[in-house]
């Protein structure tokens, strides 16, 4: 991968080195035609990389993908996806669950309907200290307070006894994130985060994610239609369009200088922006 | 014609309306008379009639050539002017009346009746009123000795045969082949159809061409028509009735008797013990499926007839038919006039003698508990049929009976099929409670029932040879009736019979159920009989009060 | 909604406490016939009339309400945790697993129930006691009711499955007996609760049903379904109204169970 001379160099990749994912994807659902086909990605570790896209491009099918947990919705995905050296395609359900949350977290795009109607908030960070850790819960709760303090989320009893329908959507998303971060994952697949919410909510997560991969070197893949909040964040970004990625490059250099013609269709339909 | 005739009649009978009384004397002609049929048809040639709603139709628009009288039930000349036994029972000749004519004014002939009897006596027409004759030992022969006289020659005598020749239909040819078309087939009934419309009724008007007159020389039947409604429910069955839109209604049970006894207390009319009762009777199957010592208490008769003893008949009568039954004497009921035992007594009630012969037996009280000599508790099942009230509560109550002298009896009541089922095939069953009619009063008719070797010898059926004494005598008595001559032997056969049923218990006849119906009040000259067509056997002279069809 | 609720469950407890103190309320008991009064109108001695062999009506009914508040309820327990146990598993693992007992759940609501029910009965034994007959009953109503509840749990999980947050249970990595218990069976708990509340009124006349079948409550034991079978002569009832008593009181006690149940539940 080269750096385009020129540019800042907080906008590059830090760490070019081996890749923490790389994947050559194809993927669809049961009776149609395939929604992603042949996508290459590939993200270095503490890397954050944008995936953009117009909603129904199938974004969130990579995401699931990555996952493995497309048959959920009926999909089905092929190719290869290596990770840290092993190809998830091939793994056992068993042996995919032992990653998925520990290596790999989600933050999904409707934080409240992510969190059970009928268990608290404790409860369910508990679950997930339990789905990978065979220690003690209560081993855990002192660094959950520290985690919950990272997002800026109350650590008292109080709250972890609140429920889901409790919590403003926001409060819910740093719920979700926190949650994504219990297990210290390498990749953090964040599908949408900032779309149910207000803009200054949205701006408050997109900092803190923006920390989290400073402080955690935590990777993140960020998918989003919003071009803004990707041009804020992210180190590369990817253009989705009709199922494949018609550009990859540095933010920079894909907002200064788009090559492909819905790049630049999608630029247009944003406000100028600060670059 | 007829039309205008019938408007004159009418008119005549509004102008004459208020001397009508003073004019015509009751039995009024005229009218339509209604009840319904339970079933449909299933068909109307009279040769091969078997089922009840046929036979009612029959029976309306039919012939016969001796016909027994449903109320003194004496056999009483039809068609048959008279009629002669020959030959030490080996032969009938009947002697044909004149000047018979079908409902299509054509003559009776000898010719006729050859058919008929020749039809209902070929073994490959599958008569069913030709059953009875097959008795294995020959085909009767039929033959025309005079103009108008007929011989029936069977094969070996057949005592009591004559009662046969009620069920015997007389027809022609020319009526068989039109059977599909009942509109237009000619009978020798006072009625004949005139209107069928499938699932839903038949009309059948007066016979103009009957035979028979009143005593007072009018033409009989005097009714105009009969309207036959076809309706299989019971229950709407009655409510017709209770809205005056049919006259009759025959084999009413108890509870909708009451209702019509509460609506019109004169029409509900209860004619008394009838030919059907209820039955208990234990399995005596040697192969039967239930344990030995079970078998054992059925085998023995002091328990039989210590359960028969134990039993409250006079409850049973009394609390489940409200009265309208009695507490059974034997195995033939008192409504079989001719063959009834009449030395026989109520059985009496009486659990502490039942007791003290259990204890005789071997049994003993252990607490509130039989036990049999070996110590096994005296519990056993009986089977019903479900759906069938009245029988669940007599098994009810016999179970309290029981409970009085230490048995428990778990009742079961099984669909019908399953009852059968377990009665005749598999005779996985320890007793079982079930309703007998007895539809032929003749002795002879119940061969099947009390034979050792027949099928239908309940308690322990189709044996190779008698398995006990007693039913080694009951076969040996049948037998001889069967081929004695004189009624007074015969009697004297079958009443023994009887007792030893009674001493044996191998059957607790428990109930002699009533006949019971109801009779529209319109309706003159209504006698119900027990027998079947209970209401309606003298459907010639049955009227309408003051003509009131009219 | 509150003060409803807690009537109607102070009703249920005192008709439960009713039936559990019937030898002590009714010393006639429910067997014995009193021949010499049947059908009689109620008195201080009968309370509730006769019935036609001159049982108590009132003992009836109390130990009728014994047997059926017992019977149906445990059926219907038994009926919904079968019809559970199928449903989910039909419901969330989907794909031939769905495929078999989708096809079993048609195959159970469709089956010719008479001739399945005769099989029954032709290879029980004809001595059942009547206190035996009580437990086959239920053992009976709640193995053969189990599919309408396991085809309405079915459509419920296949529903729950694909909720946000249990596909966040599996991203987060959680174990299946975890999704499951956690996760799903607590989101179906209101459905679960609406079928079993619907399964007791159900079980209560199918109770009196298997009785033409020489199966359910045997003589002398009184259930709610022989009581109410006695009641479909409408002209046994005109005109004695106390012999309603029985359909009443299953009014009563469903309606109770009506207010019991959060309804608000049941709407989701």
């Amino acid at each position: 991968m080269t750096t385009p001379a020129g540019l800042p160099e907080s906008a590059v990749d830090p760490r070019p080195s081996t890749p923490l994912i790389s994947m050559r994807l194809s993927a669809g659902y049961r009776g149609r035609p395939p929604v992603v086909e042949n996508v290459e990605l590939d993200m270095a570790p503490g890397e954050i990389l944008g995936l953009v896209g117009r909603s129904g491009e199938g974004k969130s099918t990579i995401a699931m993908a990555i996952l493995k947990l497309l048959s959920i919705r009926g999909g089905k995905a092929t190719g290869e996806i290596r990770f840290r050296g092993r190809e998830l395609l091939t793994l056992s359900e068993r042996e995919m669950r032992r990653i998925r949350g520990r290596e790999i977290s989600l933050v999904p795009q409707s934080p409240i309907a992510a969190l059970n109607p009928a268990l608290t908030i404790g409860t369910q960070f508990r679950e997930a200290w339990n789905a990978h850790s065979s220690a003690p819960y209560a081993g855990f709760e002192p660094r959950l307070g520290e985690l919950l303090a990272g997002v800026s989320l109350p650590s008292e009893p109080q709250f972890l006894r609140r429920h889901p329908g409790e919590l403003s959507v926001g409060i819910a998303q740093r719920v979700l994130i926190a949650m994504a971060l219990v297990h210290r994952p390498a990749l953090i697949l964040a599908d949408e985060p900032t779309s149910a919410l207000d803009t200054i909510t949205q701006s408050e997560i997109l900092g803190l994610l923006a920390r989290l991969n400073r402080e955690l070197e935590t990777a993140i893949l960020y998918i989003s239609h919003d071009l803004l909040s990707v041009a804020s964040l992210c180190h590369r970004v990817a253009i989705l369009h009709q199922g494949s990625i018609v550009e990859c490059g540095p933010v920079s250099q894909i907002f200064a200088r788009p090559q492909h013609p819905y790049t630049r269709k999608l630029l247009a339909s944003i406000p100028r922006h600060p670059l | 014609m007829n039309v205008r005739w019938a408007g004159f009649a009418l008119a005549w009978l509004v102008v004459q309306s208020p001397l009508r009384s003073a004019r015509i004397p009751e039995p009024v002609p005229g009218g339509e008379l209604r009840f319904c049929l339970h079933a449909e048809p299933k068909t109307f040639n009279t040769l091969m009639v078997s089922e009840e709603p046929d036979e009612v139709v029959r029976f309306l628009t039919g012939g016969v050539l001796i016909r027994m009288n449903r109320e003194t039930q004496a056999l009483e000349p039809e068609l048959a002017e008279s009629w002669r036994i020959l030959d030490g029972g080996r032969k009938i000749e009947f002697k044909l009346r004149e000047g018979v004519r079908f409902s299509d004014g054509s003559a009776l002939t000898a010719a006729d009746v050859l058919f008929s009897l020749r039809s209902v006596l070929d073994p490959a027409l599958h008569s069913p009123a030709g059953e009875p004759f097959r008795t294995g030992q020959g085909k009767p022969l039929v033959s025309q000795p005079g103009s108008r006289r007929i011989l029936v020659s069977l094969a070996a005598p057949m005592p009591g045969v004559e009662r046969l020749f009620d069920e015997v239909p007389i027809t022609s040819a020319r009526a068989v082949e039109k059977s599909a078309h009942p509109a237009d087939m000619p009978g020798l009934g006072p009625f004949h159809v005139v209107e069928y419309r499938p699932g839903s009724s038949l009309l059948l008007a007066r016979n103009p061409f009957y035979w028979k007159r009143d005593e007072a020389g009018r033409s009989l039947p005097y009714l105009d028509s009969v309207r036959l409604s076809i309706q299989q429910n019971r229950d709407l069955e009655l409510a017709r009735f209770l809205h005056g839109e049919i006259h009759l209604i025959n084999g009413l049970d108890a509870e909708s008797f009451e209702r019509v006894a509460a609506k019109s207390p004169g029409e509900a009319r209860d004619t008394g013990r009838s030919l059907e009762s209820e039955e208990l009777w234990f399995n005596q199957v040697a192969r039967a499926p239930i344990p030995e010592y079970r078998k054992q208490w059925f085998r023995s008769r002091e328990f039989r007839r210590a359960v028969a003893q134990a039993i409250n008949r006079a409850d049973l009568a009394r609390l489940v038919y409200r009265g309208h039954a009695a507490p059974a004497i034997g195995p033939v009921s008192p409504a079989n006039l001719a063959w009834f035992n009449a030395n026989l007594r109520v059985p009496t009630f009486d659990p502490d003698a039942a007791l003290a012969r259990l204890k005789a037996a071997g049994f003993s009280l252990a607490g509130s508990a039989l036990h049999d000599r070996e110590g096994h508790g005296v519990e056993f099942s009986v089977i019903t049929n479900s759906g069938n009230k009245s029988r669940e509560r007599l098994a009810t109550m016999i179970q309290q009976d029981l409970a009085r002298i230490g048995i428990r009896l778990n009742v079961v009541t099984l669909d019908f099929g399953s009852l059968i089922e377990r009665i005749t095939r598999t005779f996985d069953y320890e007793s079982c409670l079930l309703g007998m009619v007895n539809v032929d009063l003749d002795p002879s008719a119940e061969m099947n029932v009390w034979l050792s070797s027949a099928s239908s010898h309940a308690w322990n059926p189709a044996q190779t040879s008698p398995e006990t004494s007693w039913e080694a005598d009951i076969d040996r008595l049948m037998r001889a009736q069967a081929v004695e001559t004189s009624f007074k032997r015969r009697k004297a056969l079958f009443d023994r019979v009887q007792e030893i049923v009674v001493e044996e218990a191998p059957v607790v006849v428990l109930v002699d159920k009533n006949a019971l119906s109801a009779v529209s009040r319109s309706l003159g000259d209504v006698t119900p009989a027990v027998l079947h067509p209970q209401t309606f056997w003298n459907i010639d002279r049955i009227y309408l009060r003051g003509g009131a069809g009219r | 909604m509150k003060p409803l609720r807690r009537a109607a469950m102070a009703l249920l407890a005192a008709i439960y406490l009713a039936a559990l103190a019937a030898a002590w309320l009714a010393p006639a008991g429910y067997a014995r016939q009193f021949r010499e009064s049947p059908d009689a109108k109620p008195s201080a001695v009968f309370l509730l009339g006769t019935d036609e062999l001159g049982r108590d009506s009132f003992a009836r009914l109390l130990y009728g309400s014994r047997v059926s508040l017992s019977l149906a309820p445990a059926a219907a327990a038994l009926a919904t945790l079968v019809g559970a146990v199928a449903g989910v598993s039909a419901g969330y693992w989907g794909g031939w697993i769905d495929t078999c007992l989708a096809r079993l759940m048609d195959l159970f609501l469709s089956v010719p129930w008479l001739f399945l029910l005769l099989s029954v009965r032709a290879v029980l034994p004809l001595n059942v006691r009547p206190l035996e007959s009580i437990g086959i009953t239920f053992l009976l109503l709640g193995l053969l009711g189990w599919a309408g509840p396991a085809r309405v749990l079915r459509a419920a999980a296949h529903e729950v499955k694909s909720e946000d947050f249990m596909v966040q249970a599996r991203a987060r990595g959680s174990s299946p007996v975890r999704v499951l218990s956690l996760h799903l069976l607590p989101n179906l708990a209101p459905v679960l609760a609406a079928q079993f509340w619907m399964s007791i009124p159900l079980f209560i006349l199918s109770e009196a049903n298997l009785g033409f079948l020489g199966l359910g409550v045997a003589e002398p034991v009184p259930s709610w379904g022989n009581l109410l079978a006695g009641l479909q002569n409408l002209d046994a009832v005109a005109g004695c109204p106390w012999r309603l008593a029985p359909l009443v009181l299953l009014l009563v006690v469903m309606a109770c169970f009506h207010f019991i149940v959060p309804m608000e539940d049941f709407s989701k």
